[in-house]
């Protein structure tokens, strides 16, 4: 195909010219040297390119053109395509202008996809031998149950039969012992960061636990064909949930443990060392091992999937602080530095990891669901995880993961690890391009146009790496009245090392509220001052909202950020999101940053 | 002959060993290596990832309407 190969090979990269001039005169002039007709599109093209750094030529505005023929829309959105991913530094060929094209401007129908995942897994059988097998019911048992199998016996009555022996007993002492077992194993991994009197003892968690238990196998009753739903009330399945979560549970409290002992033995050797210019890079250095340590802690490990929002709130807080010792001490504010971090150590030493009850039991859900459908079900923790109320950040996190957004980035790195046992990669791009396997015609296509747009926005998120400036798109799901609805954020952001700076950002929601109609809320911080503006056109919007918005804006307070004000405005009847760029109010200078509030 | 730059090469190693394994990733490296880069567990600090909770949260109240 002639526009693939030409634009395969089009370096686009190197027709970028530097600090290129546009102003009218010059730009029409180039124009003309072209030789081509002065069409609306050839010049919106030519400008389009010349914005981006790229001298054009009348080779690459034609291929384009025929490139931009196999789009659907207006021409104006074929130019945001084109726009796009020319900012992204992302090859301009057909594939990628409609994978981009694709998610710039139709939404993922979540409730249809969902709606597939669900017939594929209600054809998934289940493997009883296997599962029987996990859940330690005896050779002889299960020996007899397939022969029942066999003989074609009622499967109900068979597994009746198993279970009712033991229905509804409580753990037994042996099974107490055993699990105790388990924690001490566990323990005696990291011996040394134990703290004796740490709250979490094995019988208040064995008793917690079982308490958790039997909320969740009711829960899960009631999702589940009546055969397997007799299963789970064997002690078996009790036994195997207490024993996985107590095993888990402990996991993350030694980990928490290690993290506080690592970190607080850190701060300490900062602390130790002489101030003075001497020792500057050293203790910077140190800082931002911490810094990285806690971003870690708070991004990445299990402990925040189960601890409460205060607690979480309280680690980034601590985070925020290490920056600002950071900031002390490369203004040679040592004192004030060594303020902030011994602050942050008492902080440290007070904080101990509680589970959250919800958490725990929302972690036994996945547990029972992978052992009694073998994570072919696996699309109900990604639903659960959009559906969930009242977020922290680690669920939020939870829930872009969950859209796929993350999902090669983070594939590639368990390639690079030779992770290859842990390949439970639960989020929508993982799930839809496992069932494409099995399906054809239409529902084929609906997949793979939902891969194509989770990859576009992938595009649309591409990291900056030459820019000082990175700019994000993310389409966010949640749950209203049982459906699944989404809504948009634009995110600008100052960076430095790769890594987004919070205390110089614009965040830019994009909102159609059931009550009160089309709303977008903008939230700047401009040198950790966070001010927020929202638009909207509804009456009553601003008495009903104030309140949460202000309540909001003093909470962050307890994060880092230093407490704007709020104000409202008219929702213009125009298509902001397109605006974004004027609006958000960042743009990149030849000088730096430049944040308008 | 396929022209590759280092990064494609780099993700053809990622999609044979994706292909040896089973596993989902994308199989053209053209694509793929514009989707690797940004992780968002690295690139965006919590503190920019509570404020989305926070606003998703409102934004969830005001859908019940709650205020």
């Amino acid at each position: 195909m002639k526009i693939t190969s030409f634009l395969n090979t089009l370096k686009l990269n190197e027709a970028r010219t530097q600090n290129v001039e546009i102003n009218s005169d010059k730009k029409e002039s180039g124009f003309d040297s072209l030789s081509m007709e002065k069409t609306s599109e050839n010049l919106k093209i030519y400008k389009t390119l010349k914005d981006n750094n790229i001298e054009p030529t009348k080779e690459m505005i034609e291929e384009i053109k025929i490139g931009f023929d196999k789009l659907n829309g207006t021409f104006n959105q074929k130019i945001e395509s084109l726009d796009m991913l020319l900012k992204k530094d992302i090859e301009v060929n057909v594939k990628n202008l409609q994978i981009i094209h694709n998610s710039l401007n139709t939404k993922i129908d979540y409730n249809k996809i969902f709606e597939i995942l669900n017939k594929y897994g209600e054809k998934e059988e289940v493997n009883y031998d296997e599962l029987l097998n996990k859940l330690g019911f005896s050779k002889k048992v299960i020996s007899e149950f397939i022969i029942n199998i066999s003989k074609n016996m009622s499967l109900q009555d068979d597994l009746m039969n198993i279970v009712n022996n033991d229905i509804n007993e409580e753990l037994s002492e042996v099974d107490k012992e055993n699990i105790s077992k388990i924690v001490d194993s566990n323990e005696n991994v990291s011996e040394n960061a134990i703290d004796e009197s740490f709250e979490l003892k094995v019988d208040e968690m064995l008793n917690e636990f079982e308490k958790n238990v039997n909320e969740v196998i009711n829960e899960i009753k009631e999702e589940i064909p009546v055969e397997v739903a007799e299963l789970v009330n064997s002690n078996n399945f009790r036994m195997f949930l207490v024993e996985t979560t107590t095993k888990e549970m402990n996991e993350v409290k030694n980990e928490f443990d290690n993290f506080k002992k690592v970190n607080a033995d850190l701060i300490d050797n900062i602390l130790s060392l002489p101030d003075g210019n001497k020792n500057i890079d050293k203790k910077i250095n140190e800082l931002e091992k911490v810094i990285k340590n806690f971003e870690n802690i708070i991004m990445k490990s299990d402990i925040t999937l189960y601890t409460t929002m205060k607690q979480e709130k309280e680690l980034i807080n601590m985070t925020s602080k290490l920056e600002l010792a950071k900031e002390y001490l490369e203004k040679n504010e040592f004192s004030e530095a060594k303020e902030v971090l011994k602050e942050v150590k008492k902080e440290l030493d007070k904080i101990d990891f509680k589970p959250k009850d919800i958490k725990v039991k929302a972690f036994m859900k996945k547990e029972a669901n992978k052992i009694l459908f073998g994570g072919k079900n696996n699309f109900k923790d990604i639903y659960n995880s959009f559906s969930k109320k009242n977020k922290g950040a680690r669920d939020i996190l939870e829930v872009l993961r969950a859209t796929g957004v993350n999902h090669d980035s983070e594939m590639a790195q368990k390639i690079e690890k030779s992770d290859f046992n842990k390949f439970q990669m639960n989020n929508l791009k993982n799930a839809v391009l496992d069932i494409m396997k099995f399906n054809e015609g239409k529902t084929f296509n609906e997949l793979k146009n939902t891969v194509n747009n989770i990859t576009g926005n992938q595009f649309q998120n591409k990291l900056e790496v030459k820019s000082n400036v990175q700019q994000m798109h993310f389409s966010i799901p949640y749950e209203l009245n049982s459906k699944i609805k989404s809504f948009d954020l634009y995110v600008n952001s100052k960076k430095e090392n790769e890594k987004m700076d919070w205390k110089n950002s614009t965040l830019y929601f994009v909102v159609n509220l059931k009550n009160y109609g089309k709303t977008g809320i903008r939230i700047s911080s401009s040198n950790k001052v966070v001010n927020m503006n929202i638009k909207n056109d509804s009456n009553e919007f601003k008495n009903n909202s104030d309140k949460l918005f202000n309540s909001f804006l003093d909470e962050l307070s307890d994060e880092g950020f230093i407490r704007g004000k709020v104000t409202y405005t008219k929702y213009l009847d125009e298509n902001i999101e397109k605006n974004i760029q004027n609006d958000i109010g960042i743009n990149k200078n030849k000088n730096g940053f430049d944040v308008r509030i | 002959m396929k022209k590759y730059s280092i990064m494609e090469e780099i993700c053809e190693e990622y999609i044979e060993k994706s292909n040896e394994h089973q596993i989902n990733i994308e199989k053209d490296p053209k694509v793929l290596k514009n989707t690797l880069d940004m992780d968002i567990r690295e690139n965006i600090p919590p503190q920019l990832v509570s404020i989305v909770a926070g606003i998703v949260n409102i934004i969830e109240t005001l859908e019940k309407g709650e205020k």
